[in-house]
């Protein structure tokens, strides 16, 4: 009979240890390519990256960490390329996939604060006509804050589109800096939820408050 | 034992399925590619199911590394193709994969049904003229037709109201809000004084104008159509304020959850302007005055259905000393009344994928009051229009689109004591199949049935418009239509009479690429069964042809933030109509019209400067005491205006400062002549030059943030 215990017990063993590497698998593979993703400069890269994570989110069917960063890619994308056509493309891809994330997983203020950062940069590819959005993007922050107040992308995305904004329509740098320095400040605080979880955005805030 | 062999199978398969332990490692790899055999870049390669998988190169190139026994499926998708899959058998070896996807429509990728249209908005596709661009035409001082007039194919206003499209007289182009005809899309109107559009072009998100050719699903124009679409919900609760130097508007606009509701009045007097900024040629014994009040509630009753409802009532006065009498042939004072109450409602909905629908009531009543020296005229139009449409889409892109109107008018005229009066029930039904052979060829064709209770009359109307993508970025095409109209309500007071007709053939050639716009058209318009005017009775015996070319060129890269844009037309064009004697060209035709326009935006100083500059060659006029019938022209008209936005802020608030001068070199236009027993008088705009100053003010509105 004990060798019956041991027997059954190593195969249990056996088969716990082959669900866990399953998802070790997903870690690495989910670790790696966002480190990948600081690296990386060109479209092309983004993209490759972009279709990595597709995949890993059709398999996992349960997590939205895949479809975020798939998004997060095609944004980086879109913002690599001069191509104004594509541009749209890349975007409206990136909110169908935040849209998939957000049925993942719901009232996720990650998911909102990076689909006001696509909403702002499908008004940046034509500002003259499309400015009229702006109100549609800033809801997506509104909700994202909302959800998280401690979520420094939030104040990254709210700041880097008033920074951009020229002064006569109530942006400019000056404007800009509180909502920069928030951010800073969460960002120094910011606790991963976990290994996965973005925490992009620190260079880009350094990079902004440091231009003249 | 037996148990222990029972208890064993399930955990041994499932710790052998947890690690998939034996499996062949398979090296995989191939080409993407279209159906034309040209590679397709960045498409994801995935073993179903699975991490595994790759992006294919510039050549199409892929390959990957995978770990299986059994078969597997591998699906392949990229951007503008339709996703195939390929089952992949460990067992029997492949050397290299090809793969061939389907391409998707997407209105991105697609030939466009637009030969003959500019479709404004960003949803347009075409040549965009948004509601910036229209607001910002020096001249036009944001009023849509002044805007429309320096397309190619619409005619320079020689004080006539209305748009003159190829030849066409300027009431043959209808305009359409959401579907919905539109009878009195202007403000009160007096002969030779071209007068404003009654909408602001900021209450429209799609503007389209048809040059050669509209769908069956309008008609009772033979020219052109205008169609436009009122904007949706606002996306915020705020308050727009404007100055100008004629009056003031006031919007305030509101948005709870799914339901918006915009409230709006304004009012204009043109005394403190026509008397110190613009003086006048002509005399006005009262400036013109005018006030709107009303309001659009729209309900979003479902995420796919909408409701909307526009309500407004304007009323205008104004009179004119020494005004040249038609009727009396004299010089007489007059002094004009004039009611607007326009009201539009509609329904759209989503039954599903492929079916949308909607439904459109509207009604409108206009009642002018005219006051001449000794004579007293009334004029009442009252119109009714109930519409159906429902559209089915087939396959990816091709639609379907049929529907139904209803139209009861109710027109009468009064002078001194008698008066006349008419009432028509028109019944209008409607087929219409947008078909898309391929991504690179389309054809629209329709079918309109129309029939008339007052005229005891009906009309088939077959339309044809075949488009042909020659390049990625160019297009050709070719239409044909037929298209019926009532006469004018002045003469169906005096008598009952047949539709007009006008048959127009074009032919069309595109080039959009980033940036640059080309397009050039050659037309021929055969109009039959006009109204020839005998005095004592009305006949439809009248006839004509218009023909001509158009072309036009704009350029938004060459130059950042500089837009120019150059447009000439040709047009021959002869007629006999009305009071003709023979065939002649009329009054309203050009035969070369020219327009330049330039539009630059200085990001520095916030200022935004644009100027147009307009050329038409001198039109006809009737001189009594020529031997022949209009064969005198007036001298070419010349007209640069210059217009400047400045964008800033009062009180934190998002405000632009603009000024509009047309004719700012104050060049003398003489639109023609009229002629009485004893002198000529000359037609010319109210004011030589003309001065607009203004400024809008957004209270609670901060949409011009952008990146």
């Amino acid at each position: 009979m004990k060798k019956v215990f041991i027997l059954s017990f190593a195969l249990i063993a056996f088969a716990i240890a082959g669900v866990k590497a399953q998802t070790n698998q997903y870690f690495a593979a989910m670790q790696k390519e966002i480190n990948a993703l600081e690296q990386m400069e060109s479209q092309e890269e983004f993209l490759t990256a972009a279709n990595i994570f597709e995949r890993i989110g059709e398999a996992e069917t349960k997590e939205w960490y895949p479809l975020y960063y798939a998004a997060y890619a095609k944004l980086l994308g879109g913002i690599m390329t001069r191509d104004k056509q594509r541009q749209d493309e890349l975007y409206d891809q990136a909110l169908l996939l935040l849209n998939k994330a957000d049925q993942r997983s719901p009232r996720n203020s990650e998911i909102y604060a990076l689909k006001g950062y696509v909403k702002f940069m499908m008004i940046a590819v034509d500002p003259m006509n499309r400015y009229q959005d702006g109100a549609a993007a800033d809801k997506e922050l509104a909700t994202a804050e909302l959800l998280n107040p401690e979520n420094p992308r939030v104040f990254l995305i709210k700041g880097q589109n008033i920074f951009y904004t020229p002064k006569a329509y109530g942006g400019g740098r000056e404007e800009a800096t509180p909502m920069l320095l928030k951010a800073e400040k969460l960002f120094q605080a910011d606790l991963k939820v976990d290994s996965l979880a973005p925490n992009w955005g620190k260079q880009r805030i350094l990079f902004l408050l440091n231009q003249q | 034992m037996k148990k222990m062999i029972f208890l064993y199978t399930p955990l041994l398969s499932c710790s052998l399925l947890c690690f998939k332990l034996e499996a062949q490692e398979l090296f995989i790899r191939g080409y993407i590619k279209d159906h034309l055999h040209q590679p397709i870049p960045l498409a994801s390669v995935t073993v179903k199911q699975s991490y595994d998988g790759a992006t294919s190169d510039s050549t199409g190139f892929f390959s990957f590394v995978t770990k299986r026994n059994s078969p597997f499926w591998i699906t392949v998708g990229a951007l503008g193709y339709h996703t195939d899959s390929l089952l992949y058998d460990p067992n029997e070896a492949m050397d290299t994969i090809q793969m061939h996807l389907r391409e998707r429509y997407t209105t991105l990728n697609t030939v466009s049904i637009s030969a003959g249209s500019f479709v404004s908005g960003v949803s347009g596709k075409g040549i965009a003229l948004s509601s910036i661009e229209v607001a910002t035409i020096a001249g036009a001082a944001a009023d849509i037709y002044g805007a429309l007039r320096t397309l190619p194919g619409a005619g320079v206003a020689f004080g006539e109201t209305g748009l003159s499209v190829r030849g066409g007289s300027p009431g043959e182009t209808k305009m359409f809000i959401d579907g919905m005809l539109v009878k009195n899309p202007f403000n009160a109107q007096t002969p030779d004084i071209a007068a404003r559009g009654r909408f602001s072009v900021f209450q429209f998100k799609n503007i389209a104008f048809s040059t050669g050719g509209y769908s069956a699903q309008y008609g009772q124009a033979l020219s052109s159509a205008l169609s436009q679409e009122t904007q949706d919900l606002p996306e915020k609760t705020y308050t727009r304020i404007t100055a100008l130097t004629v009056g003031t508007e006031l919007e305030q606009f509101i948005r709870h959850k799914n339901t918006g509701l915009v409230i709006f009045g304004n009012y204009y007097n043109l005394s403190a302007s026509n008397r110190y900024l613009n003086p006048q040629q002509i005399s006005w014994t009262r400036d013109p005055q005018q006030g709107t009040f009303g309001f659009q509630y729209m309900q979003k009753v479902s995420t796919n259905d909408l409701f909307k409802i526009y309500v407004d009532h304007s009323i205008a006065k104004m009179g004119i000393q020494n005004y040249f009498n038609t009727r009396t042939n004299s010089l007489e004072d007059i002094s004009l009344d004039n009611r607007n109450t326009y009201i539009n409602s509609t329904y759209t909905g989503r039954l599903s994928h492929k079916w949308k629908w909607q439904t459109g009531l509207s009604f409108q009543d206009k009642k002018d009051v005219i006051d001449f020296a000794i004579d007293d005229a009334g004029r009442k139009d009252q119109l009714l229009q109930a519409r159906v449409l429902a559209t089915y889409l087939l396959g990816d892109v091709s639609t379907i689109r049929f529907g139904s109107e209803f139209f009861y008018s109710d027109q009468s005229e009064t002078l001194n004591d008698s008066s006349r009066n008419y009432q028509d029930h028109l019944m209008a039904t409607f087929l219409e199949a947008d078909v898309y052979l391929n991504r690179s060829l389309v054809f629209r064709t329709g079918l309109r049935v129309e029939q008339s209770q007052y005229l005891k009359q009906q009309n088939l109307a077959p339309r044809l418009m075949l488009t042909y993508k020659t390049g990625p970025v160019s297009q050709f095409a070719f239409s044909y239509g037929q298209y019926f109209q009532h006469p004018d309500d002045d003469y169906l007071l005096r008598q009952r009479l047949n539709f007009q007709k006008s048959e127009n053939f074009t032919i069309n050639y595109e080039y959009m690429a980033d940036g640059y716009t080309f397009r050039s058209e050659l037309y021929y318009k055969n109009y039959s069964h006009l109204i020839k005017d005998y005095g004592a009775y009305l006949t439809n015996g009248g006839d004509g042809f218009a023909r001509g070319l158009d072309i036009f060129w704009r350029d938004k890269k060459t130059i950042k933030d500089l837009e120019y844009r150059i447009s000439y037309s040709f047009l021959d064009t002869q007629r006999d109509f009305q009071d003709f004697p023979h065939h002649a060209t009329p009054t309203f035709a050009s035969k070369h019209t020219f327009n330049l326009l330039y539009r630059q935006y200085f990001k520095k100083t916030n200022t935004q400067l644009f100027s147009t500059y307009t050329f038409a060659s001198g039109r006809t006029y009737y001189n009594p005491n020529s031997a022949a019938f209009l064969s005198d022209r007036s001298p070419h008209y010349h007209n640069f205006s210059l217009g400047a936005n400045y964008f800033t802020n009062l009180m934190r608030q998002f405000t632009v400062l603009f000024l509009n001068v047309d004719n700012i070199l104050g060049i003398r236009q003489i639109f023609g002549y009229r002629f009485d027993q004893q002198q000529r008088y000359t037609i010319s705009p109210p004011a030589r030059r003309s001065i607009l100053i203004g400024a809008v003010l957004s209270i609670g509105d901060r949409t011009f943030r952008q990146n």
